[in-house]
């Protein structure tokens, strides 16, 4: 990324000034768009890591890039630094939901296993729920076990929410460029497509999206709260394969009806 | 054949395979309210183009998405231009997809009823809006010399547009038609051949007014050729529904669809999208073309997903061949 699009490296880290080797930036405390950030805490050298399979070697600041940028295609540098707040805490919250999610599921696959690791009495067949084993003998306390089952239920959003940031992250970052170096975004404008269309057009997909998401969340639940269908059976053949009893199945009711 | 035109070739094919395919999805949903009598034959119609519809929309992603690789500048006047029109289509689509999937998702006669309705209207809209689009395409809209549209939404709602609307519409009610007389069992097929002789006369008058004012606004010989085969699918097509051929029958209205998007195409080229302001302010094979080397990758990739894609889609054809009656729906919720 630091090659293509040097820009959106150094505000993802909030990084202004080049550094080498240069700090992959965990939390920070403070305006990250003044400037000068009070970072709170950080790791020395991972970013020159990140960018160059090395810890040592310089990563181009904000400041730096945007000069660069502005003798290469003209303004000022200002013109070339993206919403900083934004592509910071954007890039941590993607990651920050996304981690979140894999060590939760991490968790789960271990916690749920039935067979491996397992006590032969602590083993649980395959149709059953599994108690959460910390240990092969040694299961999760109920409290717990009832907020471990929670957490699985609360971070199902989680994946999505990490995607949303990334995408917001990712073009914000490119700003002001809509294809880096060649064109930028005011110039990718449909000039003949007022603000006022785009106004509405964005209220439409607001309100249809909003309106979907609220019956396809009402529609999970209502089927995570029936369970699972328990009562039905895989066919007994296959009713595409021609048989001498083809015939027979020809009038049955499809397995799955939309 | 230089390469840009290569790709307005096959620009033409992948439309041409939307409008075979989901045509006849559209009029299938259209029948929903014109053709079933009760719940379970609306079903059975849902459930004729059930494991197929997602697969017909991919030709129209494909045919988005080669037009704005291959021909930018044609994308970028067509999609900043039709705005509302392409909106509205896209909220259609996106409804229709929903609600197909939603619908059986609760035993509520209501809930049932609403998603029914919007099958209906995101059937039909899109149906007519096609032909609304793809009419203006060929004619031309007012393009400034900066290749903008410089029209508004009724620049597009002329006579001849809305004549392209309405023959769509009953051409994809038509395809849809015999699709259901092909696919169905009962009563339903029976009635589905009774709609589709009534639909297939009301074609018959507005797709020749149609191609007639569009052979002569801009077409050629070659578009000559396709507009009497579109006209020969048609009447063949209404007299093997006639006769009871009901493959047949599909087959010749299939063969409509495929001369008629023809014979579009053919009366557009050279140009993609012709300016009614000036006609040097045209949109032209040439001069709307990405670089040679984007149009090189392109093809490569092209030549390789196509046969693929083919096949797959095939093979859901052939997984789903058997057709389907009101004995066939389950009686429960799902």
């Amino acid at each position: 990324m630091f090659e293509q699009q040097p820009m959106k490296m150094a505000s993802a880290e909030a990084l202004w000034e080049t550094a080498a080797p240069a700090p992959f930036s965990v939390f920070a405390i403070g305006d990250v768009s003044k400037g000068d950030n009070s970072v709170e805490l950080s790791i020395p050298g991972l970013l020159s890591f990140l960018a160059h399979s090395n810890f040592t070697e310089a990563v181009p600041g904000i400041n730096n890039v945007a000069a660069a940028e502005a003798a290469r295609y003209g303004g000022k540098p200002a013109d070339y630094i993206p919403n900083i707040f934004v592509t910071f805490w954007g890039f941590r919250l993607m990651i920050g939901f996304g981690m979140t999610s894999f060590v939760c599921g991490a968790a789960g696959l271990w916690l749920t296993r039935k067979k491996r690791w397992l006590a032969p009495e602590r083993r649980t067949g395959e149709d059953e729920v599994p108690p959460l084993m910390l240990t092969r003998n040694r299961e999760l306390s109920p409290f717990l076990t009832k907020w471990g089952w929670r957490c699985g239920i609360l971070t199902l959003g989680f994946p999505l929410v990490a995607n949303s940031f990334g995408w917001i992250f990712t073009e914000m970052g490119r700003q002001p460029w809509a294809v880096y170096g060649l064109m930028k975004t005011s110039s990718a404008v449909s000039p003949n497509v007022s603000v006022t269309v785009q106004i509405i057009a964005l209220s439409v997909f607001i309100a249809l999206y909003t309106v979907l998401a609220v019956v396809e969340v009402k529609l999970m639940v209502k089927y995570a709260k029936a369970g699972p269908v328990t009562s039905e059976q895989p066919p007994a053949k296959d009713p595409t394969l021609r048989g001498p009893d083809a015939d027979a199945d020809a009038d049955k009711p499809l397995a799955f009806a939309y | 054949m230089s390469l840009p035109d290569v790709w307005f070739v096959l620009i033409a094919v992948l439309w041409t395979g939307y409008f075979f395919l989901e045509g006849f999805d559209f009029g299938v949903g259209i029948l929903t309210k014109l053709l079933a009598r009760n719940e379970p034959e609306r079903r059975v119609l849902i459930n004729t183009i059930g494991p197929v519809w997602d697969g017909n929309e991919v030709w129209l992603l494909t045919a988005g998405g080669a037009t704005f690789a291959a021909f930018p500048d044609w994308y970028a006047t067509l999609f900043s231009g039709f705005y509302f029109p392409l909106l509205a289509i896209l909220v259609c689509l996106i409804l229709r997809v929903v609600a197909f999937e939603y619908r059986a998702k609760r035993d509520d006669a209501a809930w049932k009823r609403n998603w029914e309705a919007v099958i209906f209207w995101t059937s039909l809209l899109p149906a007519f809006l096609w032909g609304v689009a793809f009419a203006n395409i060929v004619h031309g809209v007012p393009i400034d010399q900066q290749k903008n549209f410089t029209g508004n939404l009724l620049t597009l709602l002329n006579p001849y547009a809305l004549l392209g609307g309405c023959t769509t519409l009953a051409l994809f009610t038509f395809h849809g038609s015999l699709f259901t007389a092909l696919k169905t069992l009962g009563g339903i097929r029976e009635r589905a051949r009774t709609t589709a002789t009534w639909s297939g006369l009301v074609t018959a008058v507005l797709a020749l007014a149609f191609l007639l004012w569009t052979q002569a606004d801009r077409g050629d010989n070659w578009s000559l050729v396709t507009l009497l085969l579109a006209v020969a699918g048609l009447l063949a097509a209404l007299g093997c529904n006639l006769g009871g051929r009901e493959g047949w029958a599909f087959i010749c209205s299939g063969v409509t669809v495929v001369a008629a998007v023809a014979t579009l195409f053919l009366a557009l080229f050279p140009d993609v999208m012709p300016s009614t302001t000036d006609p040097a302010f045209s949109l032209t094979v040439s001069n709307a073309a990405s670089a040679h080397y984007s149009l090189t990758i392109m093809t490569w990739v092209a030549g390789f997903a196509t046969p693929l894609v083919l096949l797959y889609q095939g093979w859901t054809y052939w997984v789903f061949r058997r057709r389907i009656g009101v004995q066939h729906i389950p009686t429960t919720a799902h």
